[in-house]
């Protein structure tokens, strides 16, 4: 079954459109990724998908709900993580799970959640007193308490350390191995390619592209980019005539030169032949980056 | 009512621990009349009709805690929740928006009762003001008046635009009904028309129960319905307006 069905889903401010016709259908037991650069409306889509905010115009469907007629239904078996998380001031970690753990039927334990989420040490300290990092863990487990099919969390690694995003990561993977559905939203790339098994690009508020990672990759950005730091300048149209390259640009003082199948010992070569040295050198293969570039002729930077 | 208890227990300790509310409800009427009692004692007065100035001021003073709690913390307390997104928090949860209003209910009733009980207690045992004709009817009155300042702190909660409009409002809102309590001011050294316009402040109402309890008569009918018409009209105001989120 589908977890999440948007059909022409539009939500304006005024003139914002902040979600902009959004066809988009979530399959289950997988974990989802809407990766796309602040303000592109993540949020504002997954708050019409939670039942926090009514459509402009359009119908979502989650679980088989309509979130705001049926959100009592939805939100016991729905688990969200908010952007912005707060929750009743000056309760500590574990009065908080246990408050919330209240509202539902059924719980899983609170101890062990806290330990999955290294948040033991932490359970008799206030939330307000934790740092960014561990309030974040505070509200995933929030999230988690009464065993969700489904989640939605928004940005949920930003504020955490590498080595606690790791150990979500596993948290998450572990719930998808249990059949769960989880959709994140991210403007980290690496955690889009690393985590999602599907992810959609967002920007503006419209979906412009959608697969797993490698399909996009293949479908949007297929190609090697070759970056030089030279002794000498060269000329980028003599580098275009190279076998394979399809592109010669200069950044900075680098020079920029993307292509396909063995072009960078080509163009070794003829910079050798040239006497031309180079000081330093880096191959990268496509990635979600240059789809986001090609898609939208922009970079989209992590943490901007 | 699932979560009811849960949440009940979470909103105590929450404003439990609030150092400037839990002041304002449980210590700022007592700490008042302490000082107001150690300045002017409470030996007989002709201007009191021979009552002392603490026999005279007590009633009214069980009342403080009483608008205190309607006018501010009932309102400031929600619209915190509201403006910084504990409400939305709830509201992806399970939980019935009426198991959450009963929650704060109880809680901010419980308040205003240990507030108004406290500064009785202080006046009684560390005064020496008598008791009460009838403490159980004063009781039932605080408990009464209790509700309709309630029923007005959800209204209000919900007009209100934001937390400082709630605290700036708030404060000027408290004093003037303060003033119609006879805490401070003695009603009955008042000109015909100031009291005539007492007369439409809910609390000098809520004060005119507290007094006829005090003293033994009947509670005056034509208080006991503006009462209870106050608490049916702003609990229907308030459950038609109350909202979840922050205005968008
Ligand atoms: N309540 C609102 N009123 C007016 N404009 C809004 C409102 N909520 C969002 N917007 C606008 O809608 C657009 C999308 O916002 P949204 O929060 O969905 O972005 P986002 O993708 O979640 O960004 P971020 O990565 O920064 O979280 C923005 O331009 C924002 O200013
Ligand atoms: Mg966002």
């Amino acid at each position: 079954m589908n977890a999440v069905i948007c059909r022409e889903v539009h939500r304006h401010f005024g003139d914002v459109r902040a979600v902009d016709g959004v066809d988009l259908t979530i399959a289950g037991h997988q974990i989802f990724g809407l990766l796309g650069p602040n303000g592109s409306g993540k949020t504002t889509l997954l708050n019409q998908l939670q039942g926090l905010d009514t459509p402009t115009s359009g119908t979502v469907e989650v679980l088989g709900l309509d979130p705001i007629r049926q959100r009592e239904q939805l939100a016991l078996r729905m688990g969200s993580q908010l952007q912005e998380s707060t929750t009743i001031p000056r309760l500590t970690v574990a009065e908080a799970v246990k408050t919330f753990a209240a509202f539902y039927p059924q719980t899983r334990e609170v101890d062990p959640l806290l330990a999955e989420l290294g948040l033991t040490p932490k359970a008799g300290t206030r939330i307000e007193r934790l740092s960014g990092g561990q309030r974040q863990r505070v509200f995933i487990a929030l999230a988690l308490i009464h065993d969700p099919e489904l989640l939605f969390l928004d940005e949920l690694t930003s504020a955490v350390d590498p080595q606690a995003r790791l150990a979500i990561w596993d948290v998450l993977r572990d719930l998808r191995g249990q059949g769960r559905t989880i959709v994140i939203t991210t403007h980290s790339m690496a955690e889009a390619e690393a985590l999602c098994d599907r992810i959609a690009i967002i920007d503006h508020g419209r979906i412009i592209a959608e697969g797993t990672c490698a399909e996009l990759i293949a479908r949007h950005a297929s190609g090697t980019t070759l970056r030089l730091q030279t002794g000498a300048p060269v000329d980028p149209e003599s580098l275009k005539t190279v076998d394979g390259v399809t592109a010669v640009t200069r950044d900075g003082s680098d020079l920029v030169i993307v292509g396909q199948g063995q072009f960078s010992p080509k163009v070794m070569a003829k910079l050798a032949a040239e006497s031309i040295e180079v000081t330093s050198m880096n191959i990268q293969e496509a990635s979600l980056e240059d789809v986001f570039l090609n898609l939208t002729g922009r970079a989209m930077r992590e943490g901007e | 009512m699932r979560g009811y208890p849960a949440l009940v227990s979470a909103f105590f300790k929450s404003q439990v621990r609030e150092p400037v509310s839990f002041f304002f409800v449980i210590i700022f009427s007592p700490a008042v009349l302490t000082i107001l009692a150690l300045i002017f004692g409470n030996d007989p007065a002709p201007q009191f009709g021979m009552r002392g100035f603490v026999d005279q001021m007590l009633p009214g003073f069980t009342v403080i805690s009483v608008v205190i709690v309607g006018v501010m913390l009932v309102p400031q307390n929600q619209l915190l929740l509201r403006a910084s997104g504990a409400l939305t928090r709830l509201r992806i949860t399970p939980l019935k928006p009426r198991t959450y209003v009963a929650a704060d209910l109880t809680v901010q009733f419980c308040f205003g009762m240990v507030g108004a009980v406290t500064a009785l207690l202080v006046g009684i045992l560390g005064f020496g003001v008598d008791w009460p004709k009838q403490p159980l009817g004063v009781l039932v009155a605080v408990a009464f008046g209790l509700l309709t300042m309630l029923a007005i702190g959800y209204t209000l909660a919900a007009l209100y635009p934001n937390p400082a409009a709630a605290t700036g409002i708030g404060n000027g809102l408290m004093v003037i009904l303060m003033m119609t309590s006879g805490a401070f001011i003695p009603t009955a050294v008042l000109s015909d028309g100031v009291q005539a316009a007492f007369k439409f402040s809910p609390v000098y109402h809520i004060a005119a129960l507290v007094d006829a309890s005090w003293n033994g008569s009947a509670w005056p009918w034509g208080s006991v319905v503006v009462l209870a018409g106050v608490v049916v009209v702003f609990t229907a105001l308030g459950t038609l307006l109350f909202k979840w989120d922050r205005a968008r």
